[in-house]
Formats: structure tokens, sequence, C-alpha cells
């Protein structure tokens, strides 16, 4: 496993020429966005030039673009995320991230859990009944599922069972007053380790409308992956062979599972990249206080700082599931050695 | 009372062009611990024949008449769960690519000890050890067993597969091609290994293209042409007098070390099966040929041991 090692800090490495080209698209996209931070908070109000000048060398941006774009990296390289901007100005990123990252995180394991089980499960389904009508309902269920738009499967589903069934909460992440004592910062984990049950419980209810809304969106292209992987190593010679052995069918579908679901998990980490994206989508439709909803928030104020600063977290984090990806597959594949 | 019978056994695959008949009314039976070779060009319907003893024939191919009486037992008739307890006990198969025929991801000592817990409701811990045992009988070191099948080499590979099919004593091994992706020193011991199984009295039925192979193992050797029975007969018989065209033509076409014999290949190719030539299929390649023979099927003739469809052989008094 040496060399597996080895492998894992070459790719770790990699992560950041991906974070550098990143950080400098999203510097040059904020700085071509029409108005700035100053203006979108003070808006059209009467301010007298000198005033206006004088909170932009504040923010520091008079300075030459070059100058804001070295001095940022710099600093985020010393691990210094920089402060907001404006409204408020002066708060460390830092302790956003701290309290929108882990509500983030709690989703998207939720939702890609969610996405996992759904796919999986009618991949399979879908493979084993080849060619049925069965297969056919869910070849439509893939295209629907992976087409729908967020915002749109999330408000019906909003309406369905929060309006009219009134069985679950539509936004936030939990009651008012209920949020457990803080150690991960993930509320469900929070609440059972600290047996807050009252807290656990409405943490998993306001869980599973965003989970679900974003879990099937996501699983359209597992459903579709799977099912077709799993046709094609059905129609393997060693299933054959197994069938050849009088082994159960149960079984013998179990194996080709396991096989199929190789080349989906390489599939996972390109996927974990569209499902932070689908976050921004989810987190919105729900009120959900994450990365997600803090990115369009800043937004509206051009607060750069905030939004490089989130952009790239992001894209820290991708680098990483991708990397822990290739690290699972190398372990579930025995073929494979770095 | 033979272990197996096949009688008139037909197998249609349902392509977008059409029916191709992969095999056509193909009839013959097989002794208790009797070796069997089954000799054709690709195409011939060997291996969908053997494919329908274990009653695999991949889609879109279908067993559309006849029957298999095994061991007093219409195979055709059988449901799965009465299938899958014949599979791998009472009939066991060899694969031609043993480098594909094992999961990848499974370590050979979990899909070999795997058979014992199926068929024979051992807990894992036996199985293991009848596992290893199997794979000493085909002198296969133990660290096989812990090894994954991409780390083993194709004889190895196959040998695992033979040590799998052996384990549970079946009445009937089938083999197709099981050496055609192996090397000539490698064959030689896989065919050993058949032999020992048949010395216990398993009887063994081997599909392939290669005539001496058959010659210098088999007790009866069956030829097979475009889906039909072209010849039967003792293996002995059968290379010395060949009676039918096209077994003759096969004995010509394989070159001898050890004698000055000219090698002749059969001209032309084999059929088109969608579009199967009239009367005796082989006809346009037969040096033999005459007027009837492309406008009827031959009569199945029985000649003392020997099985024959061909006209020439009606002519000279052969019995319907």
């Amino acid at each position: 496993m040496g060399s597996l090692a080895r492998y894992l800090v070459i790719r770790a490495l990699a992560i950041i020429p991906t974070i550098l080209i990143l950080y400098t698209l999203v510097f040059i996209i904020l700085r071509i966005l029409p108005g700035d931070p100053i203006l979108a908070v003070l808006g059209t109000k009467n301010i007298p030039p000198d005033q206006l000048e004088n909170l932009r060398r504040m923010a520091g941006l008079d300075k030459p673009l070059y100058i804001q774009y070295f001095s940022y990296l710099f600093n985020f390289l010393r691990g210094d995320f920089g402060v907001t901007i404006t409204f408020p100005s002066g708060v460390p990123i830092s302790t956003y991230i701290a309290q929108r990252f882990p509500a983030t995180l709690e989703l998207a394991i939720c939702g890609f859990i969610v996405s996992i089980v759904i796919g999986l499960g009618t991949g399979a389904l879908a493979a084993v009944k080849k060619g049925t009508k069965i297969d056919g309902a869910l070849k439509l269920y893939s295209i629907l599922a992976y087409v729908t738009f967020i915002p749109l499967l999330g408000m019906v589903l909003q309406y369905i069972f929060g309006v009219y069934l009134k069985w679950l909460p539509i936004a936030q992440r939990i009651d008012p007053g209920l949020a457990p004592s803080s150690v991960t910062g993930l509320y469900v984990l929070d609440s059972l380790l600290t047996a807050n049950w009252a807290a656990l419980r409405s943490s998993v209810l306001h869980l599973i409308l965003p989970s679900i809304t974003l879990g099937i969106v996501l699983s359209g292209a597992y459903t579709r992956l799977l099912r077709n992987n799993m046709v094609e190593v059905l129609s393997s010679d060693f299933i054959r062979s197994y069938y050849s052995r009088g082994i159960r069918e149960r079984k013998i579908n179990w194996y080709a599972l396991k096989n199929a679901f190789l080349p989906v998990v390489t599939y996972m980490g390109l996927q974990f990249a569209i499902l932070l994206g689908g976050m921004v989508l989810t987190e919105s439709t729900f009120s959900w206080p994450g990365m997600g909803t803090f990115i369009v928030e800043r937004l509206d104020y051009r607060d750069y700082t905030s939004i490089q600063a989130a952009i790239i977290f992001f894209a820290f984090i991708v680098g990483l599931i991708s990397l822990i990806v290739d690290a699972v597959y190398a372990l579930l594949d025995p073929r494979i050695r770095y | 009372m033979p272990l197996m019978s096949v009688e008139n056994l037909e197998i249609t695959y349902m392509a977008l062009g059409g029916r191709i008949k992969a095999v056509d009314g193909i009839s013959f039976s097989l002794e208790q611990g009797e070796w069997m070779t089954v000799v054709g060009e690709s195409g011939s319907g060997k291996s969908t024949l053997a494919y329908a003893i274990m009653r695999l024939v991949p889609p879109p191919g279908k067993i559309t008449g006849g029957k298999i009486v095994f061991d007093g037992m219409n195979l055709l008739e059988l449901d799965k769960e009465k299938l899958r307890k014949i599979r791998g006990k009472e009939i066991a198969m060899v694969f031609q690519d043993p480098m594909t025929s094992l999961d990848p991801l499974r370590r050979v000592g979990d899909q070999a000890a795997e058979l014992f817990v199926e068929h024979e409701g051992l807990d894992m811990e036996e199985a293991k050890k009848r596992a290893e045992e199997a794979m000493r009988s085909v002198r296969l070191p133990q660290h096989v067993l812990n090894s994954y099948p991409h780390q083993l080499s194709g004889g190895q590979r196959q040998r695992v597969m033979i040590a799998m099919a052996m384990s549970l004593r079946p009445k009937l091994l089938i083999a197709d091609e099981p050496t055609t992706a192996l090397d000539v020193l490698v064959q030689e011991g896989i065919m050993e290994l058949l032999n020992s199984m048949k010395e216990e009295g398993t009887s063994i039925l081997l599909i392939t293209h290669d005539l001496s192979l058959a010659a210098n193992w088999s007790d009866r050797i069956m030829v097979m042409y475009a889906g039909r029975l072209a010849e039967l007969g003792n293996t002995e018989d059968l290379v010395e007098r060949p009676l039918h065209p096209y077994t003759k033509g096969l004995l010509d076409s394989v070159p001898d070390l050890w004698s000055d014999k000219e090698v002749k290949p059969i001209e032309g190719n084999p059929p088109d099966m969608r579009y199967p030539p009239p009367g005796c299929r082989f006809h346009p390649r037969c040096p033999m040929a005459m007027e009837i023979c492309s406008k009827k099927e031959p009569p199945i003739l029985s000649i003392d041991k020997r099985i024959v469809s061909c006209w020439l052989m009606a002519k000279e008094g052969g019995k319907a």
C-alpha cells in the first residue's frame, strides 16, 4: 500500500492547480459583474464621491487588480480566508464557513445517500427486468429525474408534504430553540452525541424533504449508469459461469451489482461537483442555512472576498472527495494497485 | 440406458433478419463414463449445443424443439430450482476463456467454496477445506485460494475452473473449447485432467474445432456441419475410414508432423446460416456432390456403429 499512499499524495498535490485556476476564474468573473460591493450595499443613495472613494479604499478596492489578486491569494495560502467587505463588514469569513459548512455537509451527505439508494435500487431492478415495462418505466424515471429543476421538485414536495399534508417542515434545519450544543456542527450527529432526542427528531424531519429533492435529481444518472453497466455484466462470461455452477440467482445478481457498481464509484466523484451546484438550489428552495445560501446572499452584496473564499472552499471539498473516491475504488477493485 | 440422450434438438436464434437454426435436428446419446467430442467449424452450432444441455443458451437463442433426457429427466422441462441443483452438481461445465470465467472481484477460494455451500449446505469453514482439496486434486498450490483471478495465469485459471467442475463429482462434464485460449503445453495437462475425471466415471462432452485433439482423447467423435450432424462414430473408425466427405476434408486439412501427407484445406466457407443452402448443407463445398445433394436433405443413416448423413452412403446401401 506504500505506492497507494504515494499516489494519493500526488493526487492531493494536483488539487492545488485546480484551485488556482478556479480562484482566477472566480476573481475575473466577479470583477466583470456590474456593480461593486460599495454600490451594492449603498444602492443609488446620493453619496459624495470622496466618501465613496474612502469606502473603496477601506475595502482595498482602490488597489490595482493584480495586487488584489495576489494579496488575497497569499492570505488564503496562509490560511486567512479574509473578512467580509460589506454588510456587515470586517467579519472573518471563517466564522461564516464554520457555521454554514456543517449544514451543507449534513444535507449533502443525506442527499447523496438518498441518491445512491434510489439510483442503485432502480438501476439494478431495471437491469434484472431488462426489456420489460418496468425497465421502460425506470428509463423514463431516470430521464425525468435528471432533467428536473430542483426548485420545481422542491416546491411540489413542499406543497404536498408540508402545506397540504402538514407532515414535514419545509424550511430551515431545525425548529427554533432546539439546536443541539455544537460538537461537529452536524445536527443529527450532535443530537445523538448529546442524547438530545427532541433535537434529533426535529433535525431529521427537517432533513427529509431537501434530501429527497436533492437525492431524486441526482439519482437519475445513477439509475441509467448502473442499469447499463449491470446489463453488460449480466451477459458476461463469469456470470454465465456462476449459473453453470448452480449458484442461486439472487447471489449472482448481487455479484453482478458489485461489478456494475465499480464504474459508478468513479462517477460519484464527478457527481459530487454537480451535487454542490445542486446544493445552492436546494438550500435556496428550503431556506437551508448552508454554504449555498451563503454564496447567494453574498453575491447580492458583491462581497468579493466571501464569494472567493466560499467557492475555493467548495473546490477544495470537491478535490478531497474525488481523492477519497479514488482511494475507495482502489480498495474495492483488487485489480487496481498504484 | 445411456446417461444422456439428445433427441431431435432444435435451437433457433431469433435475429432481426429472421430466424437462424443454429442446431437443427441433432440426436445422439452418451454413455456413463464415455468421452465424446463434438467437432466442427465456427458457427457449426457445437457450442450452442453444449449450452443447451446446460440450459444456458444466450438470448436471443431459444430451444425450439426436441428433448434432452439426462438421468431419466427431460432437462428442457425442469423448473429453475431443479435446474440449479443439477448445474454444477450433476452436470458441470468448463468454458472457453478462463480469463473471463471467474468473478474478478472475489478471491478464488471464495468462489470455489461457494459451490459446497450451495450444493452441500456446508458452512464456510468446511467449504474452504473442500476447496483446498479441490485445488490439490488439480495440482494447484494452496495460495491460489487467496488470490484474485487476475493474479493467476490462464492455465492456472482453467485449472481452477476444472477443479470447481470436478469437485462435486458430476455425472457429466461439458468442456467448451477448454484449451483454445491456452498454449499447447498447458493444453496437454488440461486434457489429462479431463481424462482422470473420465477414469473416475464422469462422462465427458468436449467441444472443439481441433480434430487431432478429439482423435487423441475421445472414445467417440461427432462431426457437426452448419447445425446438423454430419457423422458420428468411434474415434478409430471415424479417423481411419471417414464416411462423410466433410469428415474426410477435415482429416485432410490437419497437418501431420510425422508424414509427408499433403495438407488440403476444405475449399470455400461455411454457409451463411440465415440462408442455408437447400438439400445437404455441405454440397456447395463437397468434391463428391451429386445432383440430388442440392435438392434433397440427405437421410440420417446408421451403418454398423456409425451414424452418417450423406447421399453417397445412401447409395451404398446404408439403412435409414
